[in-house]
């Protein structure tokens, strides 16, 4: 009996049983290196997949310091031998790059630095007080986020060559200011907002414009970051409207002036100039994308998502 | 020695004694007073003046502490004076109407107006120099787009194409993409990071780039050189033209409709997942049978959303072909463009952007029909 149970507890494999064991380990091994070879490619292929969304923005860096002759030769290389920094010092100066450049910070400094003193007062009364209109106005609003700008322009247009406001600041500056897309953003945070903290503030008799001022504008301050951000980005790129309510190069920003460095009468446009132009237009975005990446990345996608 | 209280008493007096001569000042209109009035007010400010030199130490303290004090009163009245009028004010008119002014405003003016203004003058031969020299015309103006005009025809059939290009080409793409990158990785970051960059960039910048990627000896060409393809004249032929800008705005969108699938993923409930594991499913079915069923609200609001905007995709085509050789990548939008602010057929400009605002409204009715049924 005892000779048994003890046979039985040493006899734990047979031979056989510790050569499919073994197998089986190997197997495991193998199928661990391969799997983590498999990772190695997988990251190799994301790495790669980014470079074709960030390569041409090299290339386009490293086009704009090349001379003209090797600029026309459109080499895929990246490595400049001899950078020309001429290239942005001609765009600067000789194509009025440094005009509009200024013109393109006027403009969007005054957007966001204007844009609040109406956003945030309409954003605060569609969401927290009640009046008559109310339903009409909201609906006039969405009805003009579906009309496209495309299809109004003309008859702004006429309005505005009436007015005198085209080629004007303030005509450039005013659709901007009340734009849905701000006014969309920050009802949605004011609603956020507990009832409770208007009800306490209400039942204490604040003004309307203590209550939107003192209370909920610094509760929503992460909103107006995020919407800091991308507005910046949005003036800063903004092209139709621009184009289409300036007939001056006084006025026009750097976009507009962008396109019209492809216009050339015979030949072909000096590209390398070209490339140094939309550089600085690229410049500031990029750079500050690379600092806050991950904040601009959440301020573009993240509160969008609220709506749907 | 003074006690500081007479320093306070003696520096309002002289200060009520100031402002009293301003406040006549103010009144009085008789040219030989004014000149007297002024004469006795620097005269009491020079006194004012002199009594602050006087002071020393301890007192003078005092006199900038009574100072501070009498400004902070002035300025006490002068919000109560304001409240005063403000609540006055605000009685007969309720705040709200002051805040939504320039909402109101603009929703009228940039909106409402232009909306009327639209479809009314499809029926003019408008004139906007002189608008009353514009003549009534029926519908000759739409006989004429309508009927006549085969290029509008074209721009309009593009439209169409060019957003089921994009919608189609994006969303098969980017639902590949982001379960492929939906991780938290770091190099998974900074792939995201990377794809996004395009989507931050303005469609100026990224037409003109891809102006020269797409040029006949561009980079694209040499790459399927290298292949031994000869690549066509992507923006140049007529065959290729609308498609190469379909695929540079889907380049240019795939990092933000990647990041907004993937935070849509992130939220998916997990335990569907683990009872999925749990049943040993492929990643195949998984993806097939669960997340896309789970992701389709998202996926269907984001690829409408596209959808409609792409009607209105101007800057891509303005950089890239101006309509195209032989109007092959002309969109509505630009003909609408085109025939306004180049050609100046305003009556045509003003169809065309009624039909396009029937095609935005009609795409927006039917997606919101189809939302609210699935709610």
């Amino acid at each position: 009996m005892e000779d048994k149970t003890f046979t039985h507890l040493t006899k734990a494999y047979s031979p056989k049983e510790i050569k499919d064991k073994e197998h089986f380990l190997l197997w495991v091994r193998i199928k661990r290196r391969l799997l983590y070879c498999l990772k190695i490619v997988n990251y190799l292929v994301l790495i790669a997949v980014g470079l074709m969304f960030v390569y041409p923005f090299t290339w386009m860096a490293s086009m704009s310091l090349r001379p003209l002759v090797d600029a026309l030769s459109f080499a895929p290389g990246i490595w400049v031998a001899d950078p020309q920094w001429n290239n942005y010092l001609y765009a600067w100066n000789q194509a009025r790059i440094s005009h509009y450049v200024g013109n393109s910070v006027k403009y969007s400094i005054l957007v966001m630095g204007l844009q609040y003193f109406t956003l945030i007062p309409a954003a605060f009364g569609f969401a927290t007080m009640k009046f008559k209109g109310k339903k009409l106005l909201w609906g006039s609003k969405l009805l003009g986020m579906m009309l496209p700008a495309e299809a109004t322009f003309i008859p702004v247009y006429y309005f505005y060559s009436k007015m005198g406001l085209v080629d004007n600041w303030f005509g450039l500056i005013m659709p901007s200011l009340v734009a849905m897309f701000g006014i969309f953003m920050f009802k949605n945070a004011f609603e956020a907002i507990p009832g409770e903290v208007l009800e306490a503030a209400r039942m204490d008799k604040a003004k309307n414009r203590t209550i939107m001022l003192k209370i909920m504008v610094p509760m929503i301050a992460p909103v107006l970051i995020t919407h800091l951000i991308t507005s910046f980005i949005s003036n800063w790129n903004e092209y139709y409207w621009v184009l289409v309510m300036t007939n001056r190069e006084s006025l026009r920003t750097l976009p507009v002036a962008l396109r019209g460095l492809l216009q050339v009468d015979e030949g072909v446009p000096q590209w390398n100039v070209a490339m140094a132009g939309t550089m600085i237009q690229l410049a500031p975005i990029l750079l500050m994308y690379i600092f806050a990446s991950g904040k601009i990345k959440t301020a573009m996608v993240g509160d969008r998502k609220i709506k749907i | 020695m003074q006690s500081l209280r007479d320093i306070g008493s003696r520096y309002n007096d002289l200060q009520d004694a100031a402002d009293e001569l301003k406040a006549a000042l103010r009144k009085c209109k008789n040219k030989e007073e004014r000149g007297h009035l002024r004469q006795k007010l620097t005269d009491k400010k020079q006194e004012l003046r002199r009594f602050k030199a006087s002071l020393a130490g301890q007192e003078l303290q005092a006199y900038k502490d009574y100072h501070m004090i009498r400004r902070e009163i002035k300025r006490c009245e002068m919000l109560k004076r304001f409240d005063k009028t403000g609540s006055k004010v605000f009685r007969v008119i309720n705040p709200v109407y002051i805040y939504m002014f320039p909402a109101a405003f603009h929703s009228v003016f940039f909106t409402l107006m232009p909306f009327i203004f639209m479809i009314v003058g499809a029926f003019f031969k408008l004139d906007l120099v002189d608008i009353k020299s514009s003549k009534f015309v029926k519908l000759w103006n739409f006989y004429m787009v309508l009927v006549r005009d085969d290029e509008f025809w074209r721009a309009f059939g593009n439209t169409f194409l060019f957003a089921v290009l994009t919608v189609f080409l994006l969303m098969v793409v980017t639902v590949l993409m982001s379960s492929w990158l939906s991780k938290n990785t770091k190099i998974h970051n900074i792939a995201q990071t990377m794809i996004f960059t395009p989507h931050i960039s303005s469609m100026v910048a990224v037409g003109i780039l891809w102006v020269l990627m797409l040029d006949p000896q561009g980079i694209i060409n040499q790459i399927l050189a290298f292949f031994g393809i000869k690549g066509p004249n992507w923006l140049m032929d007529s065959r290729t033209s609308l498609f190469s800008v379909a695929l540079v705005t889907v380049w240019k969108s795939i990092g933000y409709y990647c990041l907004i699938i993937i935070a849509g993923l992130q939220s998916l409930p997990k335990d569907v997942y683990e009872a999925a594991k749990l049943d040993k499913a492929g990643k195949w079915t998984i993806l097939r049978k669960i997340t896309l069923p789970l992701l389709t609200p998202t996926l269907s609001f984001v690829f409408i959303m596209k959808f409609i905007n792409s009607f209105k995709s101007f800057a891509a085509i303005d950089v890239m072909t101006q309509g195209g050789p032989q109007g092959s990548s002309m969109v509505l939008g630009y003909w609408i463009y085109n025939a306004g602010r180049v050609k100046f057929n305003y009556g045509f400009a003003m169809v065309g952007s009624i039909v396009l605002t029937i095609m935005v409204a009609a795409c927006t009715a039917l997606a919101n029909k189809g939302f609210k049924k699935e709610d």
